[in-house]
């Protein structure tokens, strides 16, 4: 077999096993793992947008849950009835709604949330490591605390309540929050929406994989090993950050502008801190700027968490036969404990790039 | 001018919890130049500690008196305990690292502390016994209550004594000249990791009295409440210049006065578009404009980058 | 020749230091320009304000008659100045070819719609970025290790890598700080070579470097700065007889130097391990008394950075009240020896002092055992006072003579006893100086290791700095010291190692050592 098919056969295999994956996994475990399966693929997006601020350039970003809001809040003002419900001018223009379509909101959110992080980059990114990863941070909560509260005089976020009624995704006529029949075959939503993530994941991954090696790539990874040469070999690294900031933002206002579609609603809960810090957990505990390694690290991050929820309970029950501790906090905790336990004994992260590897082999 | 000197008391209140809780982290930057994630979550651990010592003593009829100090005294050695295992688990390993190991490491100590606290403690507000008279008394126009004047006092105290120690102590001259410079300190025969963990089990060691001052003044403890207030002590570190004892006590103090003032007078300034709920916002907003202004804080010193 | 840079009243301080007062001098087109001067002379200051790194005080820098954007490092690039650095700072995570790939950043375009779309236009920019880079590892001599990354290189290849990166921004100008040090005589040449071949080929060579010899030999000019002033810009014979560039960087003139014209001497046997050398067991018992058993004996020290060795298999020893010195060209492995003895540094080999082995020992017990490094660049506590620097040297003691001791420092140097109160940051570099000695000595050391005691010192200073050490080795304390200033050193000491490229090259008694035709020449900056 020549290297060539061999490529070509295990693309098809890849290309297989992604596909019927949904239906093992909802066939085997039930449909929660469908859903599972669709939040692993939001979170490969937003982790992917987070690598090329973290992993390619090097900036530690902890206020990234506020690109991921932006979009989120973006697709749902555009597409539920808030707007026209609370103005009256807006509801007189849109007498039958406003339910924005797809391919209008989600590049609109990946512009805004592209905008915001140039924004938000353009005053701090002249700050060394952590004072940026403090600042980020303080702009994440800054957003949070506006999302909670820009309810009153004028209601734009419905604080806390969140937003509801968010119309689902969208195809064309396809609408994907119902299912589809296809020759008497049911297709459930949550099938279709993993099938519409799967090929958005796709084409950011040929994105994140043509940046890598590009003019630009080189530009980042350059900044991260030593910013001061960088600025030597003639990169205007101020620029250059600045476009990482922004691309890295510009992914996650599309992860937002899904995730509100596919939940059909939205609120301050979704966007902490504590989100920021699992997104930049999945890209460092994969392995920074490798983008297997971030894949890998959102889905150990977002199902093993799911299997503790659906382990714990149970298994205490069979070994004790009564639920002793709290299985939320079990799961957290184990979460914690994972994070400590790979970092020391990964520190370059689970599946780190070839070289990396290397490098940790040599200590 | 009566809701002036009110928020002035409370801004001082709230400053002198933000100031020992600051200590602890500008200490470790200080000394390590890296942000010690976890230190929230002992300040909570300390509340929470104190607060099961407290319980059954006073159940048990211990006088009130007595009922804070030995709380405190508790909370102090778990916390100190604590300290050092953080430094230990979560540091040492990595000091050559990556810098992003360590702040994962210490995320994920964090998450586990939090959550221990709620298989310990579960997730329910825990009311905090009247340890002090937290009825206010008339003063000027502003009610001050016997609980506020402890705390102050006792932060003060606290705070002069940190400052003996790292002045006017051996250790304190071996932490000074570690976090100047580590390796002429080894030179000079100072074991530079018992002096971290010195570090580590002394920062503990005020954010576990902080817990314990934090949860009389508002009456509660509970598991989530190390992450706000940690993350705005570390603001108040920044404000003042990370790295810089003076600057931590000046900063913490100065970001409860805005914060103070802010809540207090945003409705007023805003026209009610604004209100208190916003008064978060200022920690950020203070943070965030003192990085780009001043990144070295009010009282760091520039440091100019090498080549 | 027309003139490409010309720096006139360059200022630049840190704090209160003047690093460099009003330097003025020109490049000129097609030239290559030498710029030398003691460590500490405000050399690479100069080149890092001229590169745009730092911000200058003062002054102004004309490039092709226009001024260069100071303070903006990627625009000085812009403008046509490429620079390397002394400390290398190569991508140590991307391999050769992409190193030099990065440094074709500034006269390429590819965005990023470019770069995602991969427009017909982008691949054959990528693909002409790719040539290039090749072709320019091809110059530097590289080519076969395209694909390692640059931080498993050599160091005499990471030299040529960094070179090859700042060729890639396609300069007028290229700057380079230091390229030769740590450098063996056979790498050194082949430098030669490649600068010689960047000036036929047209580009403009600006030139730090330490080794005399290779400035003298290649420049076609040199300027001279000593405590950031110019002393002197012209040809290199002038500069060579100029008396104060003797006295500034050369050491003492007025020692006698008969000129030594044979320089064909095979390369000297070495004393293969210290032991064989005094005949004595390396566990020969404390010798306090006599002063002539062996106090210091190291076997086969070796010290690694990553992949590059800084110090290969070296072995002497020092005796009991001996004065020993290590001198060598930058990057020769002096300071790291050093530092490994002190327990600063990782070493392999054995060391023997007062007859236990220290190697096992951690750095901060070591002090405990007599041994006291004053380190390179004085390492004093900046924000504590002088009294509390001397404290911190008697940490480990807990005797109770350790106020008589400080006394004692105090008579030895009434300056300190002045300003006790004093930040010791505030101090100036000679007081600087004598604190850390005088805290190294509160640790009460048999063996004192002093690593260039005069950097950036002026000479007045100097002679104060090398009374002290004199009176210091009066009181019976041993002395290993690393200097710059070559002669003298040579002067105070009584034996001396020569090291090169890491390893101890030479061993002689000090007068021997400053008669030998091949230290004078390479350390003494006499021209062969």
């Amino acid at each position: 077999m020549s290297p060539r098919t061999k490529a070509l056969l295990s693309t098809a295999g890849i290309g297989l096993l992604l596909a019927v994956l949904p239906f093992v996994a909802g066939g085997l475990f039930g449909a929660a793992w469908v859903r599972v399966l669709d939040f692993v693929l939001i979170y490969i997006l937003l982790a992917l947008g987070l690598n090329i601020v973290v992993g390619y350039a090097g900036l530690l970003d902890l206020g990234y849950v506020a690109f991921y809001a932006v979009g989120a809040y973006l697709y749902a003002l555009f597409s539920s009835p808030h707007l026209t419900e609370h103005f009256p001018a807006i509801a007189a223009m849109f007498p039958g709604g406003l339910h924005g379509p797809l391919w209008l909101l989600l590049p609109a959110g990946a512009l805004l949330a592209g905008v915001c992080g140039a924004l938000l980059g353009a005053p701090t990114l002249r700050l060394r490591g952590d004072y940026l990863a403090i600042v980020t941070l303080g702009f994440g909560e800054i957003v949070r605390i506006f999302m909670n509260n820009l309810y009153a005089p004028v209601n734009v976020t419905n604080g806390a309540q969140g937003i509801t009624q968010i119309d689902p995704l969208h195809l064309g006529p396809v609408n994907l929050g119902r299912g589809l029949e296809i020759g008497g075959l049911h297709v459930s939503s949550l099938h279709l929406y993993y099938y519409l993530f799967l090929a958005l994941v796709l084409l950011i991954v040929v994105l994140s994989i043509r940046l890598e090696d590009s003019r630009i790539g080189r530009a980042w990874v350059a900044i991260r090993e030593d910013e001061i040469a960088a600025k030597a070999c003639g990169i205007n690294t101020r620029n250059v950050k600045l476009l990482a900031f922004a691309m890295g933002a510009s992914f996650g206002g599309v992860a937002g502008g899904l995730f509100a579609g596919f939940q059909q609603f939205v609120s301050p809960e979704s966007f902490q801190l504590i989100d920021s810090i699992m997104i930049l957990c999945m890209v460092v505990l994969g392995g920074m700027g490798h983008i297997p390694g971030v894949i890998l690290g959102c889905i150990v991050l977002t199902v093993l968490p799911e299997a503790f929820r659906y382990g714990a309970g149970p298994i205490q029950n069979l070994l004790f036969g009564k639920v002793l501790v709290d299985p939320e906090a079990l799961r957290m905790m184990l979460f914690g404990l994972t994070l400590v336990v790979v970092m020391l004994y990964r520190p370059a992260g689970l599946w780190p790039e070839p070289r990396r590897r290397q490098e940790m082999a040599e200590r | 001018m009566e809701t002036f000197i009110q928020q002035l008391v409370n801004g001082i209140v709230l400053g002198a919890v933000y100031a020992l809780v600051a200590l602890g982290y500008t200490m470790v930057y200080g000394i390590l130049g890296l942000i010690n994630f976890a230190h929230g979550e002992v300040v909570m651990i300390g509340a929470l500690v104190a607060l099961a010592v407290i319980k059954p003593l006073a159940a048990a009829g211990v006088p009130l008196g007595l009922l804070l100090p030995l709380g405190l005294l508790v909370a102090v050695c778990v916390c100190m305990a604590l300290g050092a295992a953080i430094e230990r688990i979560a540091y040492r390993p990595l000091r050559n690292a990556p810098r992003l190991a360590p702040l994962i490491t210490a995320i994920g100590v964090s998450i586990v502390l939090q959550y221990s606290a709620v298989l310990i403690w579960g997730r329910t507000y825990h009311a905090y016994p009247e340890l002090l008279p937290v009825t206010p008394m008339e003063f000027g126009g502003a009610r001050i209550s016997v609980a506020q004047i402890v705390i102050v006092v006792l932060a003060g105290a606290v705070m002069a004594a940190l400052l003996w120690l790292v002045h006017r102590t051996r250790l304190g001259r071996a932490m000074r000249a570690t976090a100047e410079n580590p390796a002429v300190a080894r030179l000079m025969g100072v074991n530079v990791d018992r002096v971290i963990t010195a570090t580590f089990v002394i920062g503990s060691a005020l954010g576990a009295v902080a817990g314990v001052l934090v949860s009389v003044n508002y009456s509660v403890a509970h598991y989530q409440m190390g992450f706000m207030l940690g993350l705005k002590a570390f603001t108040a570190a920044v404000l003042g210049g990370i790295g810089n004892l003076a600057g931590a006590m000046v900063g913490g103090l100065l970001l409860g006065l805005i914060e103070a003032f802010g809540a207090g007078y945003i409705g007023d300034l805003t026209g009610g578009v604004f209100g208190s709920n916003y008064r978060d916002v200022f920690a950020f907003l203070v943070l965030v404009g003192v990085l780009i202004f001043r990144p070295s804080g009010l009282l760091g010193e520039r440091v100019a980058e090498r080549a | 020749m027309s003139v490409l840079l010309e720096a006139c009243g360059v200022a630049k301080h840190f704090g209160g230091v003047h690093a460099l007062k009003d330097v003025s001098l020109s490049i000129k087109q097609g030239e290559i320009y030498g710029l030398i001067g003691p460590n500490g002379a405000g050399k690479t200051t100069f080149f890092n304000v001229v590169t745009g790194l730092y911000a200058k005080d003062g002054g102004e820098v004309l490039f092709e008659g226009k001024p260069l954007p100071l303070g903006s490092p990627h625009a000085v690039n812009h403008a046509g100045l490429a620079r390397t650095f002394q400390n290398i700072r190569l991508f140590g995570q991307m391999s050769a070819l992409e190193n030099v790939m990065v440094g074709c950043h500034p006269r390429t375009r590819a965005g990023v719609f470019g770069a995602v779309l991969r427009t017909r236009s982008t691949r054959v920019e990528e693909a002409a970025i790719r040539r290039r880079a090749e072709e320019l590892l091809h110059y530097v001599g590289i080519a076969g290790r395209a694909d390692e990354l640059a931080r498993n290189l050599s160091y005499g290849d990471q030299r040529r890598l960094e070179i090859a990166r700042a060729l890639a921004t396609e300069p007028r100008l290229l700057a380079l700080d230091e390229p030769a040090a740590g450098m063996n005589a056979t790498e050194t040449e082949a430098l030669r070579t490649l600068i010689e071949g960047l000036r036929r080929d047209g580009l403009t060579v600006l030139l730090i470097e330490h080794d005399v010899k290779l400035v003298m030999g290649l420049c076609d000019r040199v300027a001279v700065l000593d405590h950031g002033e110019l002393i002197i810009e012209d040809v290199p014979e002038v500069v060579q007889n100029h008396p104060q560039v003797i006295e500034a960087y050369l050491g003492d003139g007025s020692h006698p130097s008969p000129a030594e014209p044979k320089n064909t001497a095979p390369p000297p046997s070495l004393p293969r391990r210290a032991g064989e050398a005094t005949n004595q067991p390396p566990n020969g018992g404390i010798g306090v008394e006599g002063g002539v058993r062996p106090l210091l004996t190291v076997t086969d020290l070796t010290v690694r950075y990553g992949g590059i060795a800084a110090v290969k298999d070296i072995s002497f020893a020092v005796e009991e009240g001996e004065m020993v010195c290590l001198i060598g060209a930058n990057g020769a492995g002096k300071t790291s020896t050093l530092k490994a003895l002190a327990g600063m540094l990782p070493c392999g080999g054995e060391i023997h002092y007062a007859g236990a082995r220290l190697d096992g020992h951690a750095g901060h017990e070591r002090i405990g055992q007599g041994l006291a490094l004053v380190p390179e660049g004085r390492g004093v506590f900046g924000r504590m006072s002088v009294a509390e620097n001397l404290a911190m040297g008697a940490y480990h003691r807990r005797d109770g003579e350790v106020a008589a001791d400080v006394d004692m420092i105090y008579e030895l140097l009434p300056r300190l006893c002045e300003r006790q109160g004093q930040l010791a940051g505030t101090l100036s570099g000679g007081e600087q100086q004598m604190l850390a000695i005088g805290r190294a000595l509160m640790g009460r050391p048999r063996l004192l290791l002093l690593d260039e005691p005069s950097m950036g010192l002026a000479p007045i200073m100097v002679e104060k700095i090398f009374e002290l050490i004199r009176a210091i080795a009066a009181r019976g304390v041993a002395i290993l010291l690393v200097e710059q200033n070559a002669r003298l050193a040579l002067e105070t000491c009584s034996r001396g190692y020569v090291m090169e490229s890491g390893r101890i090259t030479l061993a002689d008694s000090a007068a021997n050592l400053a008669g030998d035709a091949r230290v004078r020449a390479a350390y003494l900056g006499e021209a062969t």
